[in-house]
């Protein structure tokens, strides 16, 4: 794909994640509003897509649905890349045993589907919207740490690094000079594929009612509703199942296109 | 040979050993008392809690209860479950067979549906039949089972009524679940196939093969398919543990029984014992697929094991 193909993807992402942001302006009644008249309705009138099974505004609810699983998923992907960048920056730049004993730790917890190791921490942390979102983001941590310790360790192998620590520079002026500044757009395309993941990962959490409340709208809750009412009501699937497959596709191929662009990609 | 065989079957178990060690640190950090959690619902005295916490041995010191837990390990004993108080084994055993039927028939809709899409995208490249499939693949990876699975349910066994969208025990409840699991590895598959199959058809002696006048088809089949195998076999192993990931999700959404239900229930319950067992289960099934699969590699090409152990 062309750069450009990247381009527009990046623009379809943006225009999902400013649509569901805006949801307080462009959908300003509560996501929570019942109307029992209006159960099961389907699309059109004044429920453009349909109602749920309490008669709640399906457009409305997959607004502030996606709101709340992009915000989630921000969270996990933060802790993915921090604990990635702790981990990883910690054994590339001190080497010997602390690595050794790092990536052991990593292997560790890869040596489970991730999917699998998301929903085990759920079982320790406690059922809800944060704690899912760490639970996600802790088992998206050890696939960046290993990115980013490779990444450090090409970058201490450059000649000018090698000639910087000779001069004496710390090793923590090496890394925040050096290291950092070069790994940063491989660790920000990382992120956005990260972040894909995260907003599947999540979503599969809420469909199996292992995160917060039923009734707080996320758009993994509303295809677990969807699927019971698949019969009556195919439309409470449609909109969340649209809208996030419109995402993480966008958001996989604008990924794709940045790793592409970066030398050696 | 033999010593990378040994020093991959060391790394092995000493990854399994920290996994167990790492859920036995993990299960015992959580705070307040999980048994009475786990009984919350049933309105258990306090007297017939602090019973069952002696009797699953928690109140015996840590380092106690850790040998006893490694020693119970190795007789494949892996403790009961704190909310009905059975051999966690037991449940799992009972459990397995279903998931094993849905991943295996799933791993062979992935495996003919990847080869497909992968083989023909390799074979009409820049064509019309080789973009489409390619595209399809694409979807395919990016189309999770909670988003493709409602839809299969709503085409084929709602407007359709082809098949069943739930219930167990019959063949015909089997093919919609295998289909909705098998579709989400089958793109991972496409890709490796429609890659190993490009690398290897631009190597000299596919190019031998065609002066030779052998037509496209019997160049693809019989010289390019058996070099671009091998990463294909990793893949094919690494989507099995993926498989058994995406059951938890499949088994919820065609309401079937199986490790994925006992699972995410176990979760919801806070059995701790329960989870651990399946935790550790899914990470033997798992590093052991990878441990064969770096066996094949190593007895396919010799390469592969010296540079492992230099490694």
């Amino acid at each position: 794909m062309k750069a450009g193909g990247g381009l527009a993807w990046l623009g379809v992402a943006l225009a999902v994640v400013a649509a569901t942001l805006a949801a307080p302006w462009l959908v300003p009644g509560s996501p929570l509003a019942v109307n029992a008249e209006a159960q099961f309705g389907p699309p059109g009138g004044a429920y453009p897509l349909g109602a749920d099974s309490f008669g709640r505004d399906v457009l409305n609810r997959a607004l502030w649905g996606g709101r709340a699983s992009i915000l989630n998923a921000a969270l996990a992907t933060g802790v993915a890349v921090g604990g990635g960048l702790l981990v990883g920056g910690l054994a590339g730049m001190l080497g010997s045993w602390v690595d050794w004993g790092l990536m052991r730790a990593v292997d560790v917890m890869l040596s489970m589907p991730g999917l699998l190791l998301a929903v085990a921490l759920v079982a320790l942390l406690e059922v809800g919207d944060v704690q899912a979102a760490l639970a996600v983001g802790i088992s998206l941590a050890p696939g960046f740490a290993r990115i980013v310790r490779v990444a450090v360790i090409g970058v201490l192998q450059q000649e000018y690094v090698q000639a910087a620590r000779a001069l004496g520079a710390s090793r923590w002026r090496v890394f925040s000079r050096h290291v950092l500044r070069n790994i940063g757009s491989q660790v920000v395309a990382f992120a956005v594929v990260n972040f894909g993941w995260a907003l599947l990962n999540l979503a599969t959490l809420d469909f199996l009612g292992l995160s917060g409340s039923p009734s707080d709208p996320t758009w993994g809750r509303m295809l677990a509703e969807g699927r019971r009412y698949l019969r009556r009501a195919p439309w409470i699937a449609l909109a969340p199942g649209l809208l996030l497959t419109t995402l993480v596709v966008a958001i996989t191929l604008t990924g794709d296109a940045w790793r592409r662009r970066l030398p050696g990609g | 040979m033999a010593g990378f065989v040994i020093r991959r079957f060391v790394g092995l178990v000493l990854t399994l050993w920290a996994a167990a060690t790492l859920t036995f640190v993990a299960v015992r950090l959580v705070p307040g008392d999980p048994v009475a959690a786990a009984l919350s619902d049933t309105n258990a005295a306090p007297d017939v809690i602090a019973r069952r916490r002696a009797a699953l041995g928690l109140d015996q010191p840590p380092p106690v209860q850790y040998a006893r837990f490694l020693g119970g390990l190795l007789r494949g004993d892996l403790g009961v479950t704190w909310y009905g108080g059975e051999p966690v084994t037991l449940a799992i055993r009972q459990q397995l067979p279903a998931t094993l039927a849905l991943a295996t028939s799933a791993m062979g809709v992935a495996v003919i549906l990847g080869f497909g899409m992968g083989g023909l995208s390799a074979a009409f490249r820049g064509r019309l039949p080789g973009t489409v499939t390619s595209a399809l693949a694409g979807v395919s990876l990016a189309t999770p089972v909670i988003i493709s699975g409602p839809l299969l349910i709503y085409l084929f066994a709602i407007r359709l009524d082809w098949l069943p969208a739930t219930g167990q025990g019959r063949l015909d409840n089997l093919i919609l679940p295998a289909l909705v699991l098998g579709i989400s590895a089958a793109g991972g598959i496409a890709r490796v196939v429609d890659a190993g199959l490009q690398e290897a058809l631009a190597q000299p002696f596919a190019t031998t093969a065609r002066a030779k006048g052998l037509t496209p088809r019997k160049v693809l089949n019989r010289h390019a398919l058996p070099v671009a195998l091998m990463p294909v076999l990793t893949v094919i192993a690494l989507q099995f543990g993926f498989l058994l990931g995406g059951a938890v999700v499949t088994e919820s959404l065609f309401a079937r029984q199986g490790i994925g239900r006992l699972l995410v229930d176990a979760v919801l319950r806070k059995d701790l014992p329960l989870v651990q067992g399946v935790v550790l289960l899914s990470a033997f099934v798992y590093s052991g697929l990878n441990f064969l699969t770096d066996l094949a590699h190593a007895w396919l090409d010799p390469r592969v094991g010296a540079e492992l152990v230099e490694a």
